[in-house]
């Protein structure tokens, strides 16, 4: 079944690689390294890949924080942004954090601002903070269930019952017990996550500034807007994200 | 098709889906995507071998038929079959020449439009009419203009070369990259003198011209633009924009193009789509379509047929550019502006 799903993902790797190498397409020039170089010399993509991996970064770390302080206070509450597709919720933080978003009006209303336009800017900015924000909102849930899972699986609460028993103060329970308990069992899960952040698509499209982007509309850019040419070069990029994730998963810490 | 506007969607849904079934007993079904995703679905076919396409009729122009025709993606031509292809205004140079290319029977105009500029008139008493004035405007209001990455923004910045290359014949024709480097060395200067005074400081520039229409109607920008000079009507009657909302053609015009429908090279159903191109031209599917309360989409049929009178635009009508233009100011405007 794992093979069987592999397939596709496979066909689309080898589709990728022989439209990178000018083998097939129509812009297709016989074998070459042409698009290969115009991928490796483009500095918007380095650039591009070090805002994407700082991005999923601090999204996956500040989820996970987060997740911590809430798997103790699981709320039906908590499911909700589970059930919401990305697009909803970057629509959600368009509306809220956006220079006409409710927060800004809320703080022009009180006097905070005398134009929409001072508003800080928290979304289509060049540090992606709205995306940050919009990343941990959609990832938080779900870290915080996990870890409540482990925390009962793993019988948490009893080592810290007994721990307190002989006398160690809560920090030290939650320093040397807890935390490093949760962190052992969430560390795989950690790295998928800071992958599916890596390539989401729609929050950073519609929250992200135009320059510089993530990953993914970088390279949607490049395959789909106007010059046929560049879609081999977008193909190449794509090839090295896979490679580089590959790379990243084989070299994972195992638990 | 595209599907990013309601108005549209409703006229396809209300109107030409109901009338195939009627008249034709034509059952249409309308996939919806953008043009490029088009293009690289029909090119993945083309590649792939596929004998049976998956869309018997494309909505594309310029730079859709222009990547098509280079892959040789389209089958034609076809359109003097039609019954009503004697009523196309084919006389009309905005009609006949898609973005420079003749269009050779290869795709079927549809309707026309025009770009114009959307402002407020609360905020703004008198819209800037060139670009000097544009750029005191901006110097005076800064944050409250910019344009988008897409298709509009591109267009604006095809009407901006023409403008400073002075003359509007200077860039018609073939693509001219003496010509390109000259013109666009000076709109690359012009643009950078705007950039600190536009929409986040020229840092970011939006998506598409539904994000600026969107920051248009919660103030956040004073003006907006469209490809399509009936957008002001068509966003008053949806409720989206103010009512007092004006839309007017700059002083150095604006350009005017056609789109079309075509028929893919692997079409399942050539026949049907032709029936489909047949009622869409006719003069009931384009009076009906003319109306800016269902969609405000020009006529592509002779003017004598529906007795329209002319749009005022229409007067400072450009012409499209060669779709290489458009190639190299979206590289280009990334490159010197964006990205800076």
């Amino acid at each position: 079944m794992i093979r069987f799903s592999a397939l596709p993902f496979l066909l689309a790797t080898i589709f990728a690689l022989l439209y990178s190498f000018g083998i097939i397409g129509f812009s297709a020039e016989g074998p070459g390294l042409q698009y290969w170089s115009a991928a490796v010399s483009d500095w918007h993509f380095y650039q591009s890949i070090v805002f994407s991996v700082s991005i999923a970064g601090l999204s996956t770390l500040l989820s996970f924080i987060f997740g911590l302080f809430l798997n103790r206070k699981i709320n039906f509450l908590l499911y909700f942004p589970l059930v919401l597709p990305p697009i909803v919720i970057g629509f959600i933080f368009f509306y809220l954090l956006g220079n006409s978003g409710l927060f800004s009006r809320i703080a022009y209303a009180l006097g905070w601002i005398k134009d929409l336009n001072e508003f800080p800017w928290l979304i289509h900015d060049p540090f992606g903070v709205g995306i940050v924000i919009a990343l941990t909102f959609s990832m938080t849930p779900f870290f915080a269930l996990y870890l409540s899972h482990i925390y009962k699986n793993e019988n948490i609460e009893k080592m810290e019952a007994i721990a307190e028993s002989l006398g160690a103060t809560k920090t030290y329970i939650f320093n040397q017990i807890t935390f490093p308990m949760l962190l052992l069992k969430s560390k795989n899960i950690l790295f998928l996550y800071f992958i599916f952040a890596l390539g989401s698509y729609e929050i950073p499209l519609l929250l992200g500034s135009s320059h510089p982007q993530m990953i993914t509309p970088f390279i949607l850019e490049k395959i789909t807007r106007f010059n046929l040419n560049d879609i081999p070069v977008g193909y190449a990029m794509t090839v090295m994200i896979m490679l580089i994730i590959g790379g990243g998963f084989l070299l994972r810490p195992k638990p | 098709m595209w599907g990013g506007d309601a108005m549209i969607n409703r006229y396809m849904n209300e109107y030409v889906i109901p009338q195939l079934k009627n008249q034709h007993q034509i059952d249409l079904k309308i996939s919806y995507g953008q043009g490029n995703d088009i293009v690289r679905q029909i090119s993945t076919e083309k590649i792939a071998g596929k004998k049976k396409g998956s869309a018997d009729l494309v909505w594309i122009n310029g730079e859709t038929f222009f990547q098509l025709r280079q892959i040789e993606g389209l089958q034609g031509p076809w359109v003097n079959e039609l019954s009503n292809a004697s009523h196309l205004n084919l006389d009309n140079p905005f009609i006949h020449t898609d973005f420079q290319q003749p269009i050779q029977g290869m795709e079927c105009p549809w309707g026309t439009v025009q770009f114009a500029f959307i402002y407020n008139p609360d905020k703004i008493s008198n819209p800037p009419l060139n670009r000097e004035e544009l750029l005191e405007f901006v110097q005076k209001n800064p944050e409250k203009f910019t344009l988008d990455k897409s298709f509009t923004g591109l267009t604006l910045l095809k009407m901006w070369l023409i403008d400073i290359s002075g003359n509007p014949d200077e860039l018609y024709g073939p693509f001219d990259e003496e010509k390109y480097n000259r013109y666009s060395q000076l709109l690359w200067e012009y643009l950078s003198q705007l950039r600190p005074y536009l929409w986040r400081k020229g840092t970011s520039f939006p998506d598409g011209p539904a994000t600026m229409h969107q920051m248009f109607a919660t103030g956040e920008l004073w003006m907006t633009m469209s490809n399509n000079h009936f957008e002001r009507e068509n966003k008053i009657a949806l409720g989206v924009f103010p009512e007092n909302t004006q839309s007017y053609v700059p002083n150095y015009g604006s350009i005017k193009n056609s789109h079309y429908v075509g028929i893919p090279f692997n079409a399942p159903n050539p026949e049907g789509a032709k029936l489909v191109a047949d009622f869409l031209i006719s003069p009931e599917a384009q009076q009906k379509k003319s109306d800016p309360s269902v969609w405000g989409d020009g006529t592509v049929l002779k003017p004598e047929i529906l007795g329209n009178s002319k749009h005022p635009f229409e007067e400072k009508a450009l012409m499209e550019l060669a779709p290489e233009y458009m190639i190299r100011l979206a590289e280009d405007f990334n490159r010197f502006i964006a990205e800076q």
